[in-house]
């Protein structure tokens, strides 16, 4: 009797193995087929065939493929966590190979794990140059756009985590109470309260707009909380943090190659230019400060852009060792 | 005018195309309406030029196949809806297929992002590349400078999981049908 189960079991598994078999052949049919020329689909006639079971394998194969349809443009594919993504697989390797040697390798598994914190293996940086703009998307409803020249490090292990080390970028989080989302921008932080909003950090100085829900500027009792349509400036000094109203349609506008100004001071226009265009713009002290209203379309035509934005400012645009330097218009004739 | 070629390939095709879908299942009369159908589409329409004539009748050929199927498929499900109405097994018929839906739909995607998280990273890329992007694997295979062959062991695993998916919504939904049954004998 015992015998007699055996062979049967050791049948099942045969035949268990066999239909595994087909199924990854079906797999391989059906991928290829994809983009398959004339001999292929000859062949893969020829397959089908052979043996019923076949025609049953890509059927099922080709069902599910069908059935995904409809669910493939809500799911979220994460980001590639950066260009040195070759990395990865061998820290996750050598992590899971720590975990199962366990016991008598437990002393130096332990060694191993405080060394990790300091690699900080799950943290990532990407960085833009000026005039690119990335998307970067953490979960389903959460999705930072990068402006140009801006530099982000964010967890693989934490959605809800991104910190600004420069630049400026465009949030779309999605509200959790119980897992609010974390930016944290230098010394500072700022929690979302469900929202889309826009950080800029240059400088030293941090800008924030919210377009959208709430945020609180740095949490805690002396936490300031920004509602949809405000805006808040830290010049970082020391000095009370101004906040004012902000346009909701001027907030991360720069998405659509659009900048929107109310009175800002020409020294943020000349920072939110530079990331914009492939062109570092300074400006001279004498006109830092003056306010400028109006809408600057960027389209990206380069030097052509900056003999439009020479008059659409009112300023002298000037070439000082690859930058361009704005100035009063009248200082060379005096 | 390149329709021209692509015909007289449909001529020369068509006993082996008769024979692709006899063989995939398809009735006689199934097959032959079919292969009118991509006659007549392929006298009217105007497609362009066509690289591999061949390749392209074929995938003709499945998509018409799995239209017929599917369509008839879902007559068979509302005939077998309205027989349910009709024996008061289900009264809920008329307002539930929204939220019904909604609920199936939400399950499933969860389901199948739970499969693609728990791919490796680069499997997951190769997938979406290919399946989303529409991108062929020999490109995807030269852009990050690995073998075609390596792109589809990638796919291939993508695809094993797709299949479980598959397996798991089809052991949901004969669940929510017994459950669907249950709750219409309560009602009563």
């Amino acid at each position: 009797m015992l015998a007699v189960c055996g062979v049967s079991e050791v049948l099942g598994g045969i035949m268990t193995t066999e239909m595994e078999s087909i199924t990854s052949q079906a797999i391989d049919w059906h991928i290829r087929l994809y983009h398959g020329d004339d001999a292929l689909w000859e062949a893969f006639t020829v397959w089908l065939a052979e043996d019923d079971r076949h025609v049953a394998a890509y059927e099922a194969v080709e069902n599910a493929d069908h059935e995904i349809d409809p669910l493939l443009p809500d799911v979220v594919f994460r980001e590639a966590a950066n260009d040195s993504g070759e990395q990865e697989p061998s820290i996750r390797g050598s992590k899971r190979r720590w975990v199962l040697a366990g016991g008598a390798l437990a002393a130096s598994a332990a060694l191993a794990l405080l060394l990790i914190p300091r690699f900080a293996p799950d943290r990532y940086e990407i960085a833009t140059r000026a005039g690119e703009t990335r998307i970067v998307t953490l979960d389903a409803g959460t999705r930072i756009i990068l402006n140009g020249a801006t530099r982000m490090t964010f967890d693989r292990k934490d959605a809800r985590f991104a910190a600004l080390a420069g630049g400026e970028a465009l949030f779309h989080v999605r509200h959790d109470a119980a897992n609010p989302f974390r930016l944290d921008v230098g010394d500072t932080s700022i929690e979302d309260a469900g929202t889309i909003f826009n950080v800029v950090r240059d400088a030293g100085k941090v800008r924030v707009a919210v377009a959208e829900g709430k945020v609180v500027y740095n949490p805690g009792k002396d936490g300031i909380p920004l509602d949809a349509g405000q805006g808040l400036e830290d010049a970082g000094d020391g000095e009370p943090v101004r906040v004012a109203p902000t346009p909701v349609e001027a907030v991360g506008s720069w998405q659509n190659r659009q900048l929107i100004y109310r009175g800002e001071a020409l020294s943020q226009v000349a920072q939110d230019l530079s990331r914009a265009l492939d062109v570092r713009i300074t400006v001279s002290p004498v006109i830092a400060a003056r306010p400028f209203h109006g809408t600057i379309a960027i389209d990206g035509s380069g030097a052509g852009q900056l003999d439009r934005l020479k008059r659409a400012l009112g300023v002298e645009l000037e070439a000082v060792s690859g930058n361009w330097n704005m100035k009063p218009v009248d200082s060379g004739d005096q | 005018m390149s329709n021209s070629g692509l015909l007289e390939a449909f001529m020369q095709t068509r006993p082996a195309l008769l024979r692709y879908l006899t063989v995939r299942g398809a009735t006689a009369e199934e097959a032959e309406d079919i292969l009118q159908d991509i006659g007549l589409k392929l006298s009217t329409d105007q497609v362009g030029l066509v690289d591999q004539p061949r390749a392209y009748l074929y995938r003709m050929a499945t998509n018409h196949f799995l239209l017929h199927r599917r369509t008839a498929g879902r007559r068979a499900r509302r005939e077998e809806a309205w027989v349910d109405a009709h024996s008061g097994a289900s009264r809920a018929t008329d307002q539930t297929p929204s939220a019904e839906a909604r609920i199936m739909h939400r399950q499933r995607l969860a389901l199948l992002q739970r499969a693609l998280d728990a791919l490796p990273e680069r499997t997951r890329q190769i997938f979406r590349r290919f399946r989303i992007d529409g991108e062929p694997q020999r490109a995807i295979a030269a852009d990050i400078d690995i073998s075609v062959s390596a792109v589809e062991k990638h796919l291939a695993r993508a695809y094993e999981a797709v299949a479980d998916v598959k397996r798991r919504i089809d052991e949901d939904a004969g669940s929510l049908r017994s459950l669907r049954g249950l709750g219409g004998h309560h009602d009563d």
